[in-house]
């Protein structure tokens, strides 16, 4: 809780939280990351390898209490990795509206 | 199965070469599928079925660690195919899409500043064997003496320095050039999100 939920955070880091507001494994986070973004941002697997386990960490995401019987590891968002999520959005709400004020 | 087998020699910083040319015979329907560094061992099968990528595990992590990581990359649908000294290299269904997005700048600095690390520990290792070379010939002479000892000294002496002299010209080119695409790739990432 200590841990600093008002960073900027990468656009690989904003998908992979965005994509566990329900909980999914490893090449399910891929999937739903390419599946948002049209295929425009493809993570690969040694990023999101990366990213989880700093996220689990952080605190931002863990593994579900009750994990479905399968092989595969599972992750969900925590409270922290939701408010993380709602701090970024204001960041980038802000860097649209700057940018249409002064391009338009 | 039909193979085919060449001759080649990859330095660690030619890694994104050797990617290309593995790449390039997997869409002439040559699929990689072994290497001890030098022969490359590749069977017959569809042109472009398989995409392959180098990569390296992270320094810091444990055996234990190394293994769930491929793991992982196993039921992100990627096949360990290869592996030589610390590289791995990977493969996956074309069908299944890239690796990657194109031009990511942070995941090539990640990859570019591993293989730095591997070459920078690769020349410490030599600089710690000449050492050791060094001090047990000082020793053996405290205890042995005569021309004979001295000339055989010599010889070892000799030979040690000509090899890690050898070792130092080749490692530190590579050194440079992996330490010029790091702050190439840092310099980019300054404007690139």
């Amino acid at each position: 809780m200590g841990e600093n939920t008002n960073i900027v955070l990468t656009e690989a880091v904003y998908y992979i939280l965005l994509s566990l507001m329900k909980p999914l494994h490893g090449y399910g986070i891929m999937q739903k990351v390419s599946e948002m973004t049209g295929n425009r941002l493809i993570i690969s697997a040694g990023t999101l390898y990366g990213a989880i386990n700093t996220l689990l960490d952080r605190g931002w995401i863990k593994q579900p209490i009750v994990q479905e019987e399968s092989r595969r590891k599972e992750y969900v968002i925590t409270d922290e990795g939701r408010t993380a999520l709602v701090n970024e959005l204001e960041r980038l709400r802000e860097l649209v509206a700057n940018g249409e004020a002064i391009l338009r | 199965m039909e193979t085919k087998r060449y001759f080649r020699y990859f330095t660690i910083a030619d890694y994104e070469r050797e990617q290309k040319w593995l790449n390039a015979m997997s869409r002439s329907g040559w699929n990689f599928v072994r290497t001890n560094g030098f022969v490359y061992t590749f069977e017959k099968g569809t042109p472009g079925e398989y995409i392959y990528k180098i990569d390296l595990p992270n320094e810091s992590m444990t055996d234990v660690e190394v293994d769930a990581y491929y793991k992982f990359m196993e039921e992100c649908g990627i096949e360990v195919v290869s592996s030589f000294k610390f590289w791995r290299y990977l493969r996956k269904k074309s069908t299944d899409g890239p690796f990657d997005s194109v031009n990511n700048t942070m995941a090539q600095l990640t990859m570019v500043n591993k293989a730095y690390g591997m070459a920078t520990k690769t020349l410490c290792f030599f600089i710690v064997i000449f050492a050791l070379i060094i001090l047990a010939l000082n020793i053996a002479l405290a205890f042995v003496s005569g021309n004979v000892a001295e000339l055989i000294s010599g010889a070892i002496y000799g030979i040690a320095s000509s090899a890690f002299l050898a070792m130092a010209i080749i490692m530190i080119p590579i050194i440079q050039r992996l330490r010029t695409r790091v702050n190439e790739l840092i310099d980019d990432i300054q404007i690139k999100g």
